[in-house]
This record gives C-alpha cells, structure tokens and sequence, in this order.
C-alpha cells in the first residue's frame, strides 16, 4: 500500500518527504497502541478489592485500639509483646 | 433557566475548586511525608483523586472523581483492622473531613502497596453536621 501511494508523487523528494512522514506516523501508532494495551494490563493486575467500612465497625475499631497514631503504636506494640 | 451571570459564576467555582482539590492533595501528601521523615507516622501515606463509590454521593458530591484514596507505603500487606485504623486516624480530623466533603468528595479510599485489599468509607457519615464543637 505504501508503495502504491509513494508511486503518485512525480518527484523523489516529494515521494522521500510522504514516506518519511507515513512512517514516523505508523511508528507513533503503534508505540501508542503497546503503551495503551500495558498501562490497561498494569491497571488490571493493580486492581483492588473494596471492603465497605460502616461507622459502627470503623467506631469499634477506633474504641478499641484508638484515632491517632500514638494509641495505635501502643497497641501494636502491646499485641507483638 | 440560569442566567450568564450565574452560568459564569458556576465555571469560576469549578476552577477554583480544580486547584483547591490540588492543593488539598500537595498538602496532604507533604504533610504525611514530614510525619514519616519526624517519626510520628509509621507508615508514609500517599493521597489521590479516584472514581469513588457512586452508592456514597451525598449533596455536595462532584460529577466525576468523588474519591479520596490514599495509598499505604507499608512494604507489607496490612490486615483489614490496620487499614480500618488508617482510616480513622483521617476520619478523625474534622476540619479535613468537612473539607473533602465541601470539596465534593464522598469516599474515603485506603489500601497498601502490598495486596489487593483496601477499605472504603462513606464521609458524610462522618462530617456530624449540624454539630458544633
């Protein structure tokens, strides 16, 4: 097909400039399309499963190992002890 | 049928609240950085917009992009009551909570770097509003 549309310029450089051009615009494509088919690979495999967290479950959790980082050290370190 | 004045008005907002949702990001991020570098968080958090839970919208919900996720730099995968924990040190923080709301936020995203589980909250479950400190 290249062929076919380079043969329609009467000169050279005007044949060397469309194919030069057709070829840089295919490269782009496909370049274009692997990083498209990758980056929708990576999002699949990064996909995450979400827990619905309801406010008593969230309010049960925070009475018993508390709502700041301090009282969560303290109890972590508690458990691991 | 609103009138230009309003129209206009409404597509300055939407900008305005674009950058202040950046912002809020950029400041979440750099605050949660300073607190692993000071030693007062143990893990480094890393906050960004997402989709959200369309179940979640509440009245002051965006059109698109109602998710605040924020990613645990752990190393490890966390058990569900460590990333519940996470959760509540965020939700715990009025002022931040009733600004992602006002923001048009309405989910709450955390989960590790490790792992394919992560927790999700519904915010306007957590704003008390109509409360006064």
């Amino acid at each position: 097909m290249l062929i076919i549309i380079l043969s329609k310029y009467q000169s050279a450089a005007d044949a060397a400039f469309w194919g030069i051009l057709q070829g840089v615009v295919f490269t782009l494509f496909f370049v274009v399309r692997a990083r498209l088919k990758n980056a929708r690979k990576k999002r699949l495999q990064n996909k995450v499963e979400w827990d619905e967290v309801s406010k008593d479950e969230s309010d049960r959790v925070a009475n018993e190992n508390g709502s700041d980082w301090d009282s969560i050290k303290k109890n972590n370190n508690k458990d691991n002890v | 049928m609103p009138s230009l004045v309003d129209l206009w008005t409404r597509i300055i907002e939407w900008f305005h609240d674009r950058r202040d949702r950046s912002s809020l990001i950029l400041g979440f991020n750099k605050s949660a950085k300073d607190a692993f570098i000071n030693g007062y968080a143990p893990v480094i958090l890393e906050a960004r917009i997402s989709k959200g839970n369309k179940n979640y919208k509440h009245r002051f919900s965006s059109l698109f992009n109602t998710g605040f996720r924020i990613k645990a730099y752990s190393g490890f995968a966390l058990s569900k009551n460590d990333t519940i924990n996470i959760g509540n040190v965020i939700l715990a923080n009025q002022p931040l909570v009733r600004r992602l709301v006002v923001l048009g936020f309405d989910t709450l995203e955390v989960h590790c770097d490790v792992g394919n589980q992560g927790c999700q909250w519904q915010l306007h479950d957590y704003i008390q509003i109509g409360q006064v400190e």
